[in-house]
């Protein structure tokens, strides 16, 4: 009886297995690994485990390159890996050049399109995670603005492109917008569903410590809702980052979408995919930032 | 009898769609400064409204509430709660969450008060530790930790172990023991643990089942203090008290089995 007592005053253990994705706090992923081991007398080989989170990603990219490769041989314009491969060493060996306004290094197309994305973004924010936070705080607004969030959100983002063209008068302010709109729904409906997911355990918390209206925002409403909010940021960051490359073909400039439709009119198919390629693996590292972010401020 | 927390005839009645539901109805109760008073009854018999009567959390539908002489009307810092699922906020450390409470009431020597109170319940140690870190016991003790740093005038204790295991709860309710033994608190517990409320009340008011619940009978726990559990288990007088509460619970007030 002693021993059962004496267990139940040490730290839970954690019997769950554990997560793929805590691989990247490495240490203490195997503090868990080690501590669920002590805790069932159940010891997990480790090897397999480890070549299947390696294993299995290479395995499933070979795949892919080979289906690439043997459409390519099959016939058609589809260059093969290899051929885009040497053409990606040679682009990426001088990423920042710049001959002319028409003619610069794929870095800087796609550091222009992060700009734009960051700026549409940004004040995305701005607006959408305040007033998200009004429409979840109160039930007449939230009714107000539910009607109009229905009808806006399903509207593709590119169909707003003619009117910020007439507005703005110019390309680069008309695509900044359209990344404004649609990152502005995901914050504004994360936000709000974050408010009102509050428990109400935490607002009597608040009441019965008589705390002032600035340190519930801050110690309670602010913190309990972030996630919710990191979670909208996540997907307003990857819708954005899907509709800059439409828009940047339709209103041109410097950037990784207008440059894909620069080299389809310069039929340099093996550029389109590397561009591919490209686009693919920034908006993979912006999420998986965003994940990170999200896993500092979840509270288990 | 001096009254320190005084409940006069007080009723409540909740707006429903499907009309008025009398919760409580009469309640009329005094408790002496320094007393523990417990609060049991069937689940719905409305123990957990009468608290948050007092905690200020509700406003009663008829009635007073005098606390030192003073109308309780919302909740304020001269009461301490504590909840049954301890609502500590996970995003701060058990020191923050107790500072919270203590920076709201006190000007000076937050940070000694904070430490203080987290000492008493022996949590110095895990100070830094989130409440996802800590035991469900652990935790509670934070709770309480919070409810009595603020120096309440009544500790209002919503069936605080309820959650906890046996053994657990074992521990907690002698820590509580303690410090109510050395702070002279005066606590006002709810629970539905006849063992718990014996062990620990200088009297158990004992409730009449829901709707329009009110009190039954109130039990005067004569046994001297310091009560140890061991020695309680084989006293003549604890059982006969123990008794008397099952009694009323099972036999008065046995709740009868809805046949659909």
């Amino acid at each position: 009886m002693a021993a059962v007592a004496l267990r139940k005053e040490v730290i839970p253990l954690r019997t769950s297995p554990p997560h793929p994705a805590a691989k990247v706090l490495g240490e203490r992923a195997d503090a868990v690994r080690a501590r669920f081991e002590a805790s069932t007398g159940y010891r997990r080989t480790r090897a397999p485990e480890w070549l299947l989170t390696v294993l299995a990603p290479v395995a499933g990219l070979a795949v892919l390159v080979a289906l690439w490769a043997l459409i390519a041989k099959l016939g058609g314009r589809i260059p093969d890996p290899i051929t885009v491969a040497h053409a990606a060493a040679k682009i990426f060996a001088d990423p920042f050049y710049s001959k002319g306004p028409n003619d610069q290094g794929i870095g800087w197309n796609v550091l222009m399109s992060l700009k734009r994305v960051g700026i549409g973004f940004g004040m995305a924010a701005l607006v959408g995670i305040p007033l998200g936070f009004v429409i979840g705080r109160f039930r007449f607004l939230s009714g107000m603005a539910a009607p109009i969030i229905a009808l806006l959100k399903p509207v593709s983002p590119l169909a707003w492109l003619p009117i910020g063209l007439l507005v703005f008068k110019a390309a680069n302010p008309a695509a900044i917008y359209v990344i404004f709109i649609c990152s502005l729904w995901p914050m504004i409906v994360n936000t709000a569903v974050g408010v009102r997911q509050i428990p109400q355990d935490y607002l009597n918390v608040a009441r019965v410590l008589n705390l002032s209206e600035w340190k519930v925002f801050t110690k309670i409403l602010f913190p309990a809702v972030l996630p919710y909010m990191i979670t909208g940021v996540r997907l307003s960051i990857g819708v954005a980052w899907l509709v800059i490359v439409a828009a940047e073909m339709l209103t041109g400039g410097v950037g990784i979408g207008f440059w894909v439709w620069d080299e389809w009119n310069n039929l340099k198919v093996e550029h389109i995919i590397i561009a591919i390629f490209t686009i693919g693996i920034v908006g993979l590292v912006l999420e998986q930032a965003l994940v990170l972010l999200a896993r500092r401020f979840s509270y288990a | 009898m001096h009254k320190y927390l005084s409940i006069e005839s007080v009723d409540k009645t909740f707006e429903t769609k499907k009309g008025d539901f009398v919760a409580l109805t009469g309640i009329d109760l005094a408790i002496r400064k320094g007393e523990f008073v417990t609060l049991i009854g069937h689940s719905g018999c409305g123990k957990s409204t009468l608290l948050n009567l007092v905690a200020g959390l509700l406003k009663p539908t008829a009635g007073t509430i005098l606390l030192a002489e003073k109308h309780i009307d919302g909740p304020g810092p001269d009461r301490g709660v504590v909840f049954q699922n301890h609502s500590l906020l996970p995003w701060l450390t058990c020191f923050e969450n107790v500072y919270l409470a203590v920076e709201r009431v006190f000007a000076q020597e937050r940070k000694e008060r904070t430490h203080a109170a987290l000492e008493l319940v022996g949590l110095a140690h895990a100070e830094h530790n989130y409440p996802h870190e800590i035991s469900g016991g652990m935790k509670q003790r934070v709770g309480i930790a919070r409810a009595l740093a603020i120096e309440p005038k009544v500790l209002l204790l919503d069936e605080p172990f309820g959650a906890l295991d046996a053994l657990t709860r074992a521990t907690l309710q002698d820590e509580l023991m303690r410090i109510v033994g050395s702070t002279g608190a005066t606590v006002l517990m709810v629970t539905h643990d006849v063992d718990e409320a014996v062990l620990l009340s200088d009297r158990v008011v004992m409730m009449t089942n829901g709707p329009a619940a009110t009190i039954g009978d109130v039990l005067q726990v004569d046994l001297p203090r310091p009560r140890a559990r061991l020695a309680l288990a084989h006293d003549a007088r604890f059982m006969e008290l123990r008794a008397a509460v099952l009694e009323f619970l099972y036999a008065k007030q046995a709740k009868r089995l809805k046949v659909a």
